[in-house]
């Protein structure tokens, strides 16, 4: 075909109606346009490849419509853009417009599709949307300060770029609103509990804890123990389930557990403690899931470990000393805990107690105004005032009978009812509801009491309707700037992962919410207050997708892999991330840093020496650790690799996705698999070769690949190496010990199964999709680290599109520019960063 | 009364001891009359029994030379894995270079494995489809107690069923709750709190749609268009409601099986998948449904003789004959459960034939290779529902035919007149 010169038309670069045809100047005309016009800039430096004949990598700029504001045409456009500013169009060994021609197009390119993009956010960049599930279960949790589990019981939710709470991922079927219905029933069954207990604070001495336990499984106890005053002193591990545990709850609820504890005889060094629970089912919880934390005793003196949690009805927590021998696997040639002769660690318990359920007298009070209420049968003879029989002792059972069910005792039920309504609903709807709202359910309520229903059952209806509308089901925001109800909202849906608190909306009722510093000081009480854990881990697990880090299970050549090294590796992530927030430090951080978060058995498992117990503490990494950022931490590594066998390819798009914002396009179709030989024969990166060769592949992954490359010396746990690890041996492959198994003994290395064969020696090298060469990880970080604002912007991206609800569009860039501006003011703190975020206009407007 | 003694020995050995018959006299009434001639629901005029389908899914993929055998058609040599399904010739169809279009090879193609929604689906930026099975259920409607059934062995559960609005469908629990919302009646006071539950359910959704009658006059553009999907999903789930009203006070199916032989804990996977075939049986054959997806699990569980590595791990074999060898094994064990399940149809007997003459039973996979997780040449075996079964249909292991071409085709042999499914190119009319 030959190209379309004898096609002239004009040019309509600005009209948006009409079609944008590039003509083909000649030599002559070429000299005429003045360069800084766009289409002569295209006409110049890009036709050659992008005309309709050649449409090089599918695009054609012949015909292409300037009408910016069309959706697809619009991405295009953005496409267009985007490629000319990162410098890689034109391709390097083309024709090269001047630095100067490049901003003047830029600019005005910009200009153009900031207005179209702003057009087309007239309606606000989000639409309506409901709860996602994890925010319908903390928004009930929080409202009716009860611990329901209701998540399972809704259809899992869609993840848009790795979120689980952006609109366009939360479709409303018929499924979700017949399953709310159920969850609601679900819920207000347990926010009306049969029986009211108060706050209680249980303490056990672990002698008394010992004379509690019935007798009969004193022997599994007694003679791997001691009682030293009233402690009780473990020698050995147990069991959970006759390690020393609490009292089972009566109720469900958020407790809070204590226990005093020292260790004795362990060469000086900590002996960490598990805090654990004990489910009612003794399968109900995996081996992690039970786990509350790891915490260290230390030798000389006692000190307390806790940890808070929601916990269900007939669950007790218990301790353990993780690094005891257990009791079944005591070895032959050692005495045993009864010899006179044992002379090994032990772990003292002074005293375990449990506090609970914190709050959950409030909210009754809250909800019911502390209305009396006794069983069916005695309502008369309380309204006469008789005496009652006592009942508060009863079985919980005995209140499900009808004639037993606890009716609220109330001569003027309908306005009891139009009074805790007037104070359910403003906190259920997240704002003052109109006079209609209010008159609609108080006209209910006065409707069932009227048919005779009991108070209580109207108002678990009346409060039914309220959690299935769509006042509580979504959030509803008009298009502009958000009000300061909405503004409330979108905070504490932010940092809480939930409906705001009193303040919050007492503040948005007086106003006062959108004044800068006031909305500064409360984003840092959310923070600080203990529901912002659930930002650290729902962002986490959706930025850098550690909620899948346990998800693969590895193979057996990894028998390093311990419940220690799952659990420390998913907390080391967590505890940097805290440790950014709090402390202002730069984002930068994330990719290097000379510091992390470490334990014991992360020192082991990262060749890090000088750490001793479990309790996670900011580390200094010596200079060759190979680690810092948390790109190469453990959690990281881990899950972006298969079972057998590290993928560059996975990785680098990790990189590309969560740290440069960067993501690759998805892979062309029918690409062959690669096949792993974990018999040593080849490694993954001998068989990627071929992404150099074949063009297809080559435009993406010469940006997929490097960073994969880079990661290379780490193996599927994230363990350094320089070799690659294979079943079995070969010629030439080295058969080795295990060098970071925690259980390792030095003696035994050749008869134990903890040994591995070594084959192919690793390669990490590579050269960046700019050409600049990189050895190893370290070096590859350099690189990225020239460049924080990628990582700031990147950050404030991900943020605002967590906390929006929404994609970033082209009209949001300027926004972001100004948020990277205020961190690179303040040395890239991610504190200040998260601030701009929730400053900014994007922020908040809908 | 031979075909009782047969049924009763087979479902003893998988794990269940359950009394028989259940034959038509013993079906809700009201629910025969409605079958006859009415071709929309998926019903064979021809024939007194309802369709079924049931879509199994196991993860993993398969090893190939253990499956495949070397010539198509009928008389194929049995390999290793089809050795187990021996008995059963001619009553199913292996499928060989099948698969969904355009997949990168990843194991999240579960997601689509019953939709064949475009890959981009996995990426997160569009919704996925509509499952093959919950289009067959909007369909069958209210005719029987629950529309589908969607079950996997703890996590088999991975999200295989899909509604219109590409929101998965969740699971409909264990088997313990499964047999007693199916088998269980409930108190004459139950019943009559789940109608009054019921009941306001509906008044809810009126209440919901007055909310967002008033709430478009507030809104925007954008956020009609969304109100106005929201008042589809109302009028579905009043339907929902409404279906699940009338059934609510039916009285249900007399099975002489014992809930406890489903809620007792499973002494190994293999175990556990009998069960949860046997509570399958039990539901087609009462009528209480017609659509079944069932996830196989993982068997990560090793705690069965002469299985030494985890399923997953093994899966990963890397061309280690001693892991192949252990992979081979967890897939024969898979097959044998499988074969002993068309046995439970095939000895069902019913109408004009056997449960499994009217029963589309589908086993297949999100992988090819596991090991080099293709997501290509995935094991496909299509089982009874009335098709001339053809043995071994061997296409293209380099370009491999659409799955969905299969799966219009299976539509088609529910009484669906259509010739699309997913992105299909074609009906698989071979199959005839």
């Amino acid at each position: 075909m030959t190209k379309p010169t004898a096609c002239k038309m004009r040019f309509a670069w600005n009209t948006v109606l009409a079609i944008f045809f590039i003509v083909i100047p000649t030599q002559a005309q070429a000299q005429v346009h003045a360069l800084n016009k766009p289409e002569a800039f295209f006409a110049k430096f890009c036709l050659d490849c992008h005309d309709a004949s050649a449409k090089e990598g599918g695009l054609s700029l012949v015909g292409l419509s300037a009408k910016y504001s069309d959706p697809e045409l619009h991405k295009t456009w953005v496409r267009i853009f985007d490629r000319i500013r990162a410098g890689e169009m034109p391709p390097k060994d083309e024709l090269q417009p001047t630095a100067k021609q490049r901003e003047v197009l830029l600019a005005e390119l910009e200009q153009k599709l900031h207005e179209a993009s702003l057009q087309q956010q007239k309606d606000g960049r989000v639409t309506i949307r409901r709860l996602s599930r994890a925010e319908y279960e903390n928004t009930i949790r929080d409202l009716l300060d009860i611990p329901v589990e209701v998540q399972s019981r809704l259809p899992e939710d869609n993840l848009i770029d790795g979120f689980d709470n952006i609109s366009q991922g939360l479709e409303t079927s018929a499924t979700h609103l017949v399953r709310y219905q159920e969850a609601a029933d679900l819920a207000l069954v347990h926010a009306m509990p049969p029986r009211l207990s108060g706050l209680t604070i249980k303490r056990m001495t672990g002698k008394e804890w010992l004379e509690w336990r019935p007798k009969i499984y004193h022997k599994g106890i007694v003679p791997w123990s001691r009682i030293e005053g009233d402690s009780f002193v473990f020698r050995a591990q147990l069991y959970k389930h006759g390690s020393v545990h609490t009292d089972r709850t009566k109720v469900a609820g958020r407790y809070r557990f204590r226990a005093s504890v020292r260790a004795i005889n362990n060469q000086g060094k900590p002996i960490p403690v598990d805090i654990g629970r004990i489910s009612t089912d003794r399968f109900g919880h995996a081996e992690l899931e039970h786990l509350l934390g790891i915490q260290d005793a230390v030798e000389g003196e006692s000190r307390i470990i806790e940890a808070e949690a929601h916990l269900i009805t007939g669950e007790s927590v218990y301790v353990s000393p993780r690094t005891l021998t257990l009791f079944r696997s005591w070895p032959k040639d050692v005495p045993k805990p009864d010899d006179p002769k044992f002379d090994g660690p032990e772990l003292v318990v002074d005293w375990i107690e449990l506090e609970g359920p914190l709050g959950l007298g409030d909210a009754f009070e809250s909800f019911f105004g502390g209305m009396k209420r006794v069983p069916d049968r005695f309502v008369e003879d309380a309204k006469a005032g008789k005496k009652l029989q006592d009942w508060s002792r009863w079985n919980v059972n005995e209140f499900q009978k009808p004639h037993n069910r606890l009716r609220f005792i109330t001569e003027t039920p309908k306005e009891d009812a139009a009074r805790l309504l007037g104070q359910f609903l403003p906190q259920a709807m997240r704002r003052p509801p109109t006079q209609d709202q209010l008159d609609f359910y108080i006209g209910r309520a006065n409707t069932l009491l009227d048919s005779g229903m009991p108070l209580d059952e109207v108002l678990i209806k009346v409060y039914k309707e309220v959690l299935c509308s769509m006042q509580f089901l979504f959030r509803i925001e008009k298009p502009g700037k958000l009000d300061d109800f909405a503004l409330a909202s979108r905070l504490s849906y932010f940092l809480w992962n939930s409906m705001p608190d009193d303040e919050l909306l007492e503040l948005a009722a007086r106003g006062e919410l959108r004044k800068p510093e006031v909305l500064r000081t409360q984003a840092e009480r959310l923070l600080k207050h203990r529901k912002g854990q659930r930002f650290v881990t729902h962002f986490t697990d959706h930025w850098l997708n550690l909620a899948e880090t346990l998800d693969m299970k590895p193979d057996n050549l990894y028998r390093e892999f311990d419940e220690e090294l799952a659990w420390s590796m998913t907390e080391e992530t967590r505890r940097f991330f805290v440790e950014v927030l709090d402390n202002n430090l730069p984002v930068t951080d994330f990719v290097h840093s000379d510091w992390s978060m470490l334990n014991e058995r992360l020192g082991l498992h990262y060749d890090i020496d000088g750490i001793q117990g479990m309790n996670m503490r900011r580390v200094k990494l010596p200079a060759d650790a190979h680690r810092g950022g948390v790109i190469t931490q453990a959690s990281i590594l881990k899950l972006t690799t298969n079972a057998t066998y590290t993928s560059p390819i996975k990785r680098g798009a990790w990189i590309l996705e969560r740290i440069l914002g960067t993501p690759p396009a998805p892979p062309p179709p029918n690409v062959e698999a690669i096949e792993p030989d974990i018999r040593g024969a080849v490694t993954i990166r001998e068989q990627m070769a071929l992404h150099k060769t074949q063009q297809v592949c080559a435009s993406c992954h010469r940006k997929i690949d490097p960073p994969g490359f880079a990661l290379e010396n780490y193996d599927i746990l994230g363990g350094w190496r320089e070799r690659y690890r294979v079943s079995k041996g070969g010629e030439g492959i080295d058969y080795v010990p295990l060098a970071n198994h925690p259980n390792r003994k030095k003696e035994s290395w050749k008869t134990s199964p903890q040994r591995v064969y070594l084959a192919k020696p690793v390669e990490a090298f590579g050269e960046t999709s700019a050409g600049e060469a990189f050895a190893d990880i370290d070096e590859y970080k350099k690189i990225l680290l020239r460049d924080p604002n990628q990582i700031a912007r990147n950050l404030a991206e991900k943020l605002l599109v967590y906390s929006t609800g929404s994609p970033i569009e082209f009209a949001d860039r300027r926004s972001v520019e100004k948020i990277v501006k205020a961190a690179r003011e303040d040395n890239y703190g991610f504190r200040t960063l998260l601030h701009a975020v929730i400053q900014s206009p994007v922020f908040q407007s809908k | 009364m031979k075909n009782q003694l047969s049924r009763r020995t087979v479902l003893r050995a998988a794990g269940a001891s359950i009394a028989l018959p259940m034959l038509d006299a013993m079906l809700p009434s009201g629910l025969r009359a409605d079958t006859n001639g009415n071709e929309s629901n998926g019903n064979d005029p021809n024939s007194a029994a309802p369709r079924r389908i049931v879509l199994l899914h196991r993860g993993l993929g398969t090893y190939h030379p253990y499956l495949v055998p070397k010539t198509a058609g009928l008389d194929y040599e049995s390999n290793r894995y089809l050795k187990t399904l021996e008995a059963h010739r001619g009553k199913f169809t292996l499928f060989s270079g099948i698969s969904h279009q355009g997949y990168p090879n990843s194991h999240e193609t579960s997601r689509a494995i019953f939709t064949d929604a475009a890959p981009e689906s996995l990426q997160g930026t569009i919704p996925n489809t509509v499952s093959l099975d919950q289009l067959i259920a909007e369909k069958i409607g209210g005719e029987t107690r629950l529309r589908s059934l969607t079950m996997g062995s703890s996590n088999g559960a991975a999200s295989l069923s899909w509604n219109r609005k590409g929101v998965p469908v969740p699971s409909s629990g264990g088997r313990k709750e499964v047999f007693a919302r199916l088998f269980i009646d409930g108190s004459p006071e139950e019943i009559k709190t789940e109608m009054n539950r019921l009941a306001h359910g509906r008044s809810i959704l009126d209440n919901l749609r007055g909310q967002l009658q008033s709430l478009k006059l507030d809104l925007g553009g954008a956020d009609r268009d969304r109100l106005e999907v929201m008042e589809t999903s109302i009028r579905e789930a009043e339907v929902l409601l409404h279906q699940e009203e009338a059934w609510a006070s039916k009285p249900k199916p007399a099975v002489d099986a014992d809930v406890k032989e489903f809620s007792a804990r499973d002494n190994s996977w293999i175990d556990g998948d009998n069960r949860w075939y046997a509570l399958m049986r039990l539901a087609l054959q009462t009528d209480s449904t017609r659509v079944i997806v069932y996830g196989i699990s993982e068997h990560n569980n090793t705690n069965v003789q002469d299985l030494e590595i985890g399923h997953h791990d093994a899966s990963h074999h890397g061309k280690d004959p001693a892991k192949i060898e252990q992979f081979a094994r967890y897939e024969e064990k898979d097959y044998q459960n499988f074969a002993k399940f068309l046995d439970l149809l095939n000895e069902t007997k019913e109408a004009d034939g056997s449960l499994l003459d009217h029963t589309q039973v589908l086993l297949t996979s999100n992988l090819g290779d596991a090991s080099a997780h293709a997501s290509n040449n995935l094991p496909t075996i299509l089982a009874g529902g009335g098709f001339k079964h053809q043995g071994h249909m061997a296409f293209d292991e380099a370009n491999n035919l659409p799955l969905s071409n299969l799966y219009a085709r299976m539509l088609q042999q529910f009484g669906i007149e259509t010739d699309r499914f997913g992105r299909n190119k074609g009906v698989l009319t071979e199959l005839v």
